[in-house]
């Protein structure tokens, strides 16, 4: 353990009931997305409705989930996050062009 | 140890840090050592690499889901309920981590640990449904070499459940570990850094439900 001065904040009764409902709310919105993204695609497989419409819908639901994961529960919210929050966008942007590129190529040489 | 000064609440910028009196900014218990904030920093820069590792992953399964010659198609495999349940089941202990760093924050030692004692217990049943999963599969004919599509599905998905079950003996070492130890500057990062990780591989499976089994049922 380093000898450092700790002097850390303890969160007081105010914030952990503010911060316990972002959280709280957080995890319902997920649990909505998710309900939603599953229903959507028993929908469509029900009534016939059209597929790349289903696809495009549940991937903005996933995008949006993530990212509300990513603020609240992973705190990139928070301040002194900087660093963090670089290397989340360096990520979702290798991450994109390592999909899209592939992707791509598949179409391509089809 | 400090608590807050009255006077700065209404300076309070952020969860996890606020302005005392002083005007230096104090961070929460994981970040207030040069040690914590290095594990943070660490926990992401690997987070980010992990991710471009995944994302090969699903590239890979997206151009070859419908490479199937031989064996069942996606449409006849997954079933929505059971995926639905192992969903729900991996949110939720990504919740019950978000409540046990809420509790370590506060200092409450025997909370924190009853979190982190659900979460591993829902990421243990996550698990076993897996394992129910591919066995199930591979039953009907899908295995890893039935067909391009059966080696890029066990891949991604395969991997991320070996992320899991690094995931609970990560957490089992680190519960055995703390069993006597309180909360200080030196043992909160440990929980900090894994619950990063353990937030990770739930994002992972919101993209895999989504691409994999939702799309391999309309797309």
């Amino acid at each position: 353990m380093s000898g450092e001065s700790s002097t850390f904040k303890r969160p007081d009764r105010r914030e952990i009931r503010s911060e316990l409902k972002v959280q709280t709310t957080a995890f319902a919105v997920s649990i909505f997305l998710t309900i939603l993204a599953f229903g959507a695609v028993v929908y469509a497989i029900e009534q016939g409705a059209s597929q790349g419409f289903a696809v495009s819908f549940i991937i903005a639901l996933a995008i949006v989930q993530v990212a509300f994961q990513a603020y609240i529960w992973m705190h990139l919210k928070d301040k002194g996050h900087g660093v963090p929050q670089l290397f989340f966008y360096m990520a979702v942007y290798v991450t994109a062009m390592t999909v899209i590129g592939l992707m791509f190529m598949s179409w391509w040489s089809a | 140890m400090t608590t807050t000064h009255p006077n700065a609440m209404s300076d309070i910028e952020a969860h996890g840090h606020e302005r005392s009196a002083e005007g230096e900014v104090q961070p929460t218990i994981e970040l207030v050592t040069q040690e914590g904030k290095n594990k943070q920093l660490g926990v992401w820069l690997f987070i980010a690499a992990e991710s471009v590792l995944f994302a090969s992953f699903f590239a890979v399964y997206l151009a070859l889901r419908h490479s199937i010659p031989n064996g069942p198609q996606p449409k006849d495999l997954f079933e929505l309920p059971l995926v639905f349940v192992m969903t729900a089941i991996l949110l939720t202990s990504s919740f019950t981590s978000v409540m046990a760093v809420m509790n370590m924050r506060q200092l409450k030692s025997s909370a924190m640990k009853g979190w982190l004692v659900l979460t591993w217990l829902l990421g243990f049943s996550f698990l076993l449904l897996e394992i129910y999963e591919f066995n199930h599969y591979v039953h009907m004919g899908h295995t890893f070499t039935s067909s391009a599509f059966g080696t890029a599905f066990y891949s991604l998905v395969g991997f991320h459940g070996a992320h899991v079950a690094f995931g609970l003996l990560w957490l089992m070492t680190l519960l055995l570990r703390n069993a006597r130890r309180e909360i200080t500057p030196y043992t909160a990062p440990k929980v900090y850094s894994f619950s990063l990780y353990w937030h990770f591989v739930d994002l992972v499976w919101v993209f895999i439900f989504t691409i994999v089994y939702l799309m391999g049922k309309v797309g």
